[in-house]
């Protein structure tokens, strides 16, 4: 792999972070983040993302393993003289210092002369939009005002790499969206290279160019948000991002089967579906959101079984029911624009396109 | 600028340090300061002389080492590493040797110090097995000091060059040094003295007298009468029974008050508060003579009851009782600052629960209050047993025949016996008792450590307290209070009469004595008699103070903020002193550092170092205390930024430490003004304090000047403790007066 690294190519080579506990907290990753691209690390809570995110910053040292930044080795350089920034969840804003001096804080410990730093800062605030508020103490702002004062903190030093840690954690429901759409939007214009921690799969999938799901230490899956969505390759990703239901099925080899296709038995119904990356996959992921019920209407090819209902809520913009299939399987699905919860006991036939379902390990 | 004239920067200081210290300053220890800067004039001159010149000149051939490791640290430096075109290893393995170098240099200082004595090799094995030389040496001096400095830093930079606390050259001199010192100043002068403890008269380890000594009938008696501190009881008895019942009373006493102040309606509330700090700020001995004006045989109290029921006067304040009865004054403010944090902690919610599962107030308090503040009482109690057994002021002012550790061990090295051995099994013992009660404490409270705050928004009321409790608490708490108004009345009333308990008229000549100033000839005379204690006191203190505040928060930074090997050895070093009674540390400093290598007895340097080492403690708790409060994120905020740790110390940490650092500088400084025990054998015709001065003019009985001088250096306390507030408060309140909104956490901050 001898592609070039441009100034924020980031790369991990194997790398392993062991904190002497018995169970690595980061088991011998590797990935590559293309210049200018915003990454996202995804996944629940203990599963890495962080410590990766804390070993790109220099704040710990891997245990083992290579990480190359522009293409030059980075792995035991420390964090205050690495070319990355890091937005801290917390925001950690320095509570004694006002706006201006917390902006100003990085060039000057590096040597820029006030003057200079001021400029530069300034410059960096009104990209942000804080311009009036230099004199500010941080205690003084609002919780997204302080998000974006530690943004133009870590901006003004023009890293090579701006890390996010769960930027959007500490912001109430309704400003996420907007804050979140502001720094895609920053990072697009700048060009800057991103990577982005959260475990919010909603928030990942609007900002990234490209999603690293983590499991227990290590990489499930890297790909664009909508490859990873619609065709993942684990059970572990279609759960994580669609809380796509994971069917142990039956494999049928036919010499009727259209190249490409698999043939499989699930319940009563027999349909292929698209062949699976990974040859040894037996189970089928079948997100709640492609199904709908059978009300005479379904279009050629759709796959089309009976099930029972035992639960059902409205939930507003659609129907959330658990159904069982006629060999005692349960299915979550969400029937989007039904208008009544489903009676429980009722016995319905739904159905749903086999493109939509994918084979998985 | 950039990372590398940053490393070179902090190379060239230390080999500067190193070349300036073996090349330009005297390497010994000069007869007269150093800071007269004489022997500017006479750097040829045997005693004056630097290393280089000591070696060439003077036959002290066995620095050599110190140029020769000097330059092999040159030569590492001279080929630097790049650590982006270097071989996986090579950074490392150049760091190690750089860090063995310096490492060898720093000890190769002392170890030489320790090796060759006034009179050559310290011992025999080490003239047996080395070249002979002519000649000794005395104790190290400045030039010793820069260069085992140095190459502290050059090992530091070593340590940090292989990769260890992520590359930060401040982390590992921080820890070098804070690890040095501590171990300097604290830990070799204990083991030194318990070392003393072990030899027999011929100066060879001896457990025969070791056994001799320990086993005395003078310190293990054991009798009925030591129930109420008669004769014929044991010294060790007598510090043990003493300390427990104080312990035992000022935990009451304080839980007492502490209920009165935070689950009651009392009006006097802020009295409690204010009288709970002036024992801090009290000089020894004030408590004690008050007690004797009250209930001494010529003491109000018993006049008054010769006069009016014709009561013989008794001696009874002298023994246990008024030891006891001094310590319960002084040392219950103590317990009770414990306490209130501990009585305000109780969640109100948990009492609510309580009572709404059908509990009445007392099953409450009884069942629920109390086994919450089980750990706070057992803190209280600790600190309670601590103070006491170190108490040195109270048992010899009050103690009559009643003799405890900390008077024998005085005795013992003033007295006409000057029996070092003695002293240092007294000192054993003492030591002994108080890390016994440490680990009894930790015991005790190992799985009790409940978290009663839980930082979810904790509203109720407190339950009000059972009758029962409440009225003792009004019963006891009350007369303490006025007992107490009344003992520091007394003081100043004493200080202004002429001749206490028989001469009532007013005058201020005992001022006039110890303060007065006249003018002479060559300007103002300072004639009072107390002025050059007085002066003494401040200098040191002031000296102090500083020096405890930076040592105390860089290894609370250290203790808090980094990941080493040995860091719960390092905490249990810095928090040592803490269970070290203060007799013994000063019996401790004079046995370690009487002889060379560190021959500093006499000088105001021993008294400075007891105090900044005697202090640490507490610093280094208040900085855990308030690092525990700064998230960690801001440290990592400002590394990110591309801050070193030095950088991040000084801009970030700095000015959010401010109050755990303003703390600290406190009491540093009036724990030295007060301080005696530790002290009073440290102290020198020169460097005479003002609480040896008091304690003469009390074994005088010229109590007037005694209790004037007192009453003096507690205003001097007032109003520095009112100047830091106002300087720092002020500097707070301008930053907050732009932000109206913030004034609330400036409340909660200021505590």
């Amino acid at each position: 792999m001898t592609t070039t690294a441009n100034k924020g190519t980031l790369e991990f080579i194997n790398v392993v972070k062991d904190y002497g506990t018995g169970d690595p907290a980061v088991k011998s990753i590797s990935f590559r983040v293309e210049d200018g691209q915003l990454v996202t690390l995804l996944g629940p809570s203990g599963c890495g993302k962080t410590t990766t995110l804390r070993m790109i910053a220099g704040l710990e040292l891997p245990t083992a393993g290579q990480i190359l930044l522009g293409g030059r080795d980075v792995t035991t350089e420390s964090a205050a003289a690495r070319n990355v920034s890091l937005v801290f969840q917390s925001y950690a804003l320095f509570p004694h210092l006002t706006v201006m001096e917390n902006v100003c804080y990085g060039p000057t410990v590096q040597g820029m002369k006030k003057p200079d730093a001021i400029e530069r800062a300034n410059a960096v605030l009104k990209l942000i939009g804080l311009t009036g508020f230099e004199s500010r103490l941080p205690s003084e702002l609002s919780g997204g005002q302080q998000q974006r004062v530690a943004i133009a903190r870590a901006l003004v030093l023009e890293p090579a790499v701006l890390l996010f840690d769960e930027p959007l954690s500490n912001l109430d429901t309704k400003l996420r969206r907007h804050v979140r759409e502001e720094i895609r939007e920053l990072q697009q214009r700048l060009g800057i290279t991103c990577v982005y921690v959260t475990h919010d799969r909603e928030e990942a999938m609007a900002v990234s160019d490209q999603i690293i799901v983590m499991e227990q230490g290590r990489i499930a899956e890297q790909g664009t948000p909508g490859a990873l969505f619609f065709s993942p390759a684990t059970a572990f990703v279609a759960d994580f991002l669609s809380e796509a239901n994971v069917l142990d099925i039956e494999r049928i080899e036919a010499p009727d089967v259209p190249s490409g296709q698999c043939r499989v038995r699930l319940a009563d119904c027999v349909f292929d579906v698209e062949a699976p990356v990974r040859a040894e996959a037996r189970r089928l992921a079948l997100r709640p959101d492609i199904f709908r019920i059978d009300r005479d209407v379904s279009a050629a090819g759709w796959v089309r079984f009976p099930v029972t209902i035992s639960k059902s809520a409205f939930i507003g913009k659609g129907v959330e029911a658990e159904v069982t299939l006629s060999d005692g399987k349960n299915l979550f699905v969400f029937l989007a624009g039904e208008r009544q919860p489903l009676v429980a006991g009722q016995a319905i036939a739904l159905v749903f396109s086999p493109s939509d379902a994918r084979l998985i390990v | 600028m950039n990372r590398l004239s940053r490393d070179a920067r902090f190379r060239w200081t230390a080999l500067f340090l190193i070349a300036g210290g073996l090349a330009l300053v005297p390497w010994y220890a000069l007869q007269d300061s150093f800071f007269d800067f004489r022997w500017l004039g006479r750097l040829g001159g045997k005693d004056q002389a630097p290393a280089l010149l000591q070696i060439a000149s003077w036959g002290k051939v066995w620095l050599i080492a110190l140029p020769v490791l000097l330059l092999a640290v040159m030569g590492l430096y001279a080929r630097p590493i790049e650590p982006h075109r270097a071989a996986v290893g090579a950074m490392r393995s150049w760091g190690r040797s750089v860090a063995l170098l310096g490492g060898v240099g720093a000890l190769y200082v002392l170890g030489q110090g320790f090796a060759i004595g006034p009179r050559g090799y310290a011992t025999d094995w080490l003239s047996a097995l080395l070249p002979p030389i002519a000649g000794g040496q005395f104790g190290m001096g400045a030039g010793a000091l820069l260069v085992a400095f140095g190459f502290t830093l050059v090992c530091a930079d070593g340590i940090a060059s292989m990769g260890y606390f992520r590359g930060d050259r401040f982390v590992a001199t921080a820890l070098l040094s804070v690890t040095a010192l501590v171990v300097l100043f604290v830990f070799f002068p204990v083991v030194r003295v318990l070392w003393e403890g072990l030899l027999g008269q011929d100066r060879a380890l001896s457990f025969a007298a070791f056994w001799e000594r320990f086993s005395q009938p003078k310190l293990w008696a054991l009798s009925w009468a030591c129930l109420w501190g008669g004769s014929g009881c044991g010294v060790a008895w007598n510090t043990l029974w003493l300390a427990l019942l104080c312990a035992a009373g000022t935990t009451v006493l304080g839980l007492l008050l502490a209920l009165l102040v935070v689950r009651t309606q009392f009006p006097g509330k802020r009295l409690i508060r204010l009288v709970t700090l002036l024992p801090i700020i009290t000089p020894p001995f004030v408590v004690g003579i008050a007690l004797i004006m009250l209930f001494g045989r010529a003491g109000i109290i018993n006049e008054l009851l010769e006069w009016a029921f014709g009561i013989p006067p008794t001696r009874w304040i002298y023994g246990l009782p008024g030891v006891l009865l001094a310590q319960l004054f002084a040392f219950t403010p103590v317990a009770f600052l414990v306490l209130i944090g501990v009585v305000e902690g109780v969640s109100p919610t948990l009492e609510e629960a309580s009572q709404s599962l059908h509990a009445n107030r007392w099953q409450t308090f009884r069942h629920v209050t109390l086994p919450l503040m089980a750990p706070g009482l057992a803190n209280a109690f600790l600190v309670g047993f601590i103070e006491s057994i170190a108490d040195f002021g109270n048992p010899i002012l009050l103690g009559g025949n009643f003799g405890v550790m900390s008077t024998e061990i005085y005795f013992a090295i003033v007295g006409a016996q000057l029996d070092q051995g003695k002293a240092g099994v007294y000192s054993l013992i003492l030591l002994a008792f108080a890390l016994f009660a440490f680990w009894l404490q930790r015991r005790a409270t190992a799985r009790k450590n409940f978290v009663t705050v839980s930082g979810k928004g904790d509203t109720g009321l407190a339950s009000p307290l059972p009758d029962g409790v409440r009225r003792t608490a009004f019963a006891v708490g009350l007369p303490w209070l006025a007992l107490t108004v009344v003992l520091y009345g007394m003081c100043l009333f004493g200080a202004f009469v002429k001749i206490w308990g028989r001469d009532h008229t007013f005058t201020i000549e005992h001022f006039v004595k110890a303060f007065s100033i006249d003018y002479g000839t060559h300007g103002l005379l300072f004639t009072g008699a107390a002025w050059h204690s007085l002066g003494n006191t401040l200098l040191f203190s002031l000296a102090a103070a500083p020096l405890t505040a930076i040592v105390g928060i860089l290894s609370a930074f250290l203790i808090a903020r980094t990941r080493f090997a040995g860091q719960h050895l390092f905490e249990f070093l810095t928090l040592l002193s803490f269970a070290i009674p203060g007799t013994v540390i000063g019996v401790a400093y004079i046995f370690a550092f009487n002889v060379p290598p560190i021959e500093i007895t006499g000088t105001g340097l021993i008294i400075v170092l007891c105090f900044v080492f005697r202090n640490l403690p507490v610093g280094v708790r208040g900085g855990i205390a308030a690092f525990a409060q700064l998230d960690r994120s801001l440290d990592e905020a400002s590394t990110t930024l591309g801050a070193g740790g030095a950088t991040t110390f000084r801009r970030v940490l700095m000015p959010l430490l401010k109050p755990a650092i303003i703390g600290a500088l406190i009491y540093g400084f009036v724990r030295s003004m007060t301080t005696v025990s530790a002290i009073i054998f440290l102290v020198s015709g020169n460097t005479e304090l003002a609480t040896t001065y008091i304690i003469g003019r009390v074994i005088n009985g010229d109590y007037g000047v005694a209790i004037a001088y007192s009453a003096t250096l507690i205003m001097i306390m007032v109003l520095a403790i009112v100047l830091v507030q106002w300087l720092v408060g002020a500097r707070r309140l301008g930053r907050r007066s732009a932000a109206a909104p913030g004034l609330g956490s400036a409340v909660a901050v200021g505590g």
